[in-house]
């Protein structure tokens, strides 16, 4: 039982941190890339979308290559460690935090920009209100890649190869109980993976009901 | 006061507005009139910089605060929008419509929002005004109380009004002039 607690507090602790530090950088620029008029952002659009789908394994594949001993980042010895699966789960989870801010920005954009204009609003105030605005979505956003990150498995399986009371994740931990036969605790974990999922979606849609003001919605 | 000289406004090869000199002076309540799509809100957008001229200059004398035909109110509260909490009370209390202050941005009517964008507007502190149908949705007892609320507020104390707005309205106003938009010319067609 205190293995399976441990292997939820590591799962949950890579996830939180990967998400967070993701997120620091995702929000404001996919803020940027959803204003921007320049040639640049409209091109990175697409690109960011595309990138929200990108398979675990070659982001896993980067990170195992960049922190290998023979890598650029090999002097670190970081392969194997719990910054690895967050270094990975960084690479996974930003273009898909970026890539679900940008297009909330989009419906609002030309008539937010024109009034803060027509107000004289300052650039700080502006983004004040554009974070107070789309706080919901934001939010959506980046617990939308919690989960993504909360559900990893090739890539962690890579790069932090699954070691007991180290780097073993929820996701990891049930395909190797799995693979050994131990289907209760396979099982166990895969319920704890589960409720874990189903809060963040719950949270995610109570937030969006608060929202709904529409009384035939 | 604003004073615009050999303006022009070209948008997708359509010429909206050709005119060779255009003076709005202050004190005054300046209406715009003119059919959808003929270049009235292009205009406004033009003497503000946020889209430019094709040629031409417009210089606006003193600050101005301009109210778009389609605004976006600050959510999620309706005081979110005030950085005057107690003038605009004051205001909505005119309009009739105190009660929305304390509403959520998202449970306000099209109307409800045009009274907040409005005294968002008056609110602000300015030599120039330009309002794009400020009271498009307003009902009608609502768009004359607040019409004598921008004739209190504005026009009282000496500021220059430019009014986009399809209902010819003077009563409330002492002096001002109505303009047509048509033919990509702006000619005065009435002045009290």
């Amino acid at each position: 039982m205190k293995e399976i607690f441990d292997i939820i507090l590591t799962s949950l602790q890579v996830s939180l941190s990967s998400t967070m530090i993701a997120a620091v950088f995702a929000v404001p620029f996919g803020l940027y890339l959803g204003l921007s008029t320049k040639k640049t952002a409209l091109r990175l659009r697409p690109v960011f979308s595309s990138l929200a789908g990108l398979p675990p394994v070659l982001a896993g594949i980067t990170v195992f290559l960049l922190l290998s001993n023979a890598g650029p980042l090999g002097s670190l010895r970081l392969l194997y460690s719990k910054p690895a699966i967050v270094t990975a789960q960084v690479l996974i989870v930003f273009p898909l935090i970026v890539a679900s801010v940008y297009p909330l920005v989009l419906p609002i954009k030309a008539v937010f920009l024109e009034t803060c204009f027509g107000l004289n609003i300052p650039k700080k105030k502006q983004i004040r209100y554009l974070f107070s605005e789309l706080r919901y979505g934001l939010l959506a956003a980046v617990l939308l890649g919690f989960g993504r990150a909360m559900a990893e498995v090739g890539a962690v399986m890579m790069v932090g190869g699954n070691i007991r009371y180290k780097t073993r994740v929820m996701t990891t931990a049930i395909v190797l109980e799995t693979n050994q036969g131990n289907y209760s605790t396979a099982l166990t974990l895969g319920i704890a993976l589960l409720l874990i999922s189903f809060s963040i979606n719950w949270l995610v849609h109570g937030l969006f009901k608060e929202v709904s003001h529409d009384p035939l919605y | 006061m604003i004073h615009c000289t050999d303006l022009s406004i070209l948008i997708n090869n359509k010429q909206l507005l050709s005119t060779e000199s255009l003076t709005f002076e202050g004190g005054m309540i300046h209406i715009i009139q003119g059919e959808n799509g003929c270049g009235k809100s292009s205009l406004f957008r033009s003497m503000i910089g946020w889209m430019p001229f094709s040629s031409g200059h417009c210089q606006i004398l003193g600050t101005w605060i301009y109210q778009p035909q389609q605004f976006h109110l600050f959510a999620p509260k309706v005081a979110d929008n005030f950085v005057n909490i107690e003038l605009a009370h004051q205001m909505l209390i005119s309009l009739k419509a105190e009660s929305i202050l304390s509403q959520s941005v998202k449970s306000l009517s099209g109307g409800e929002r045009q009274k907040v964008a409005l005294i968002r507007t008056l609110c602000e502190e300015a030599d120039v005004y330009l309002l794009d149908e400020p009271t498009s949705y307003m009902d009608e007892s609502s768009r004359l109380l607040a019409y004598y609320l921008m004739k209190e507020h504005l026009l009282d104390r000496g500021k220059t009004v430019l009014m986009i707005n399809h209902e010819v309205i003077t009563q409330p106003f002492d002096s001002g002039r109505l303009y047509l938009f048509k033919d990509s010319k702006l000619n005065v067609v009435h002045t009290w």
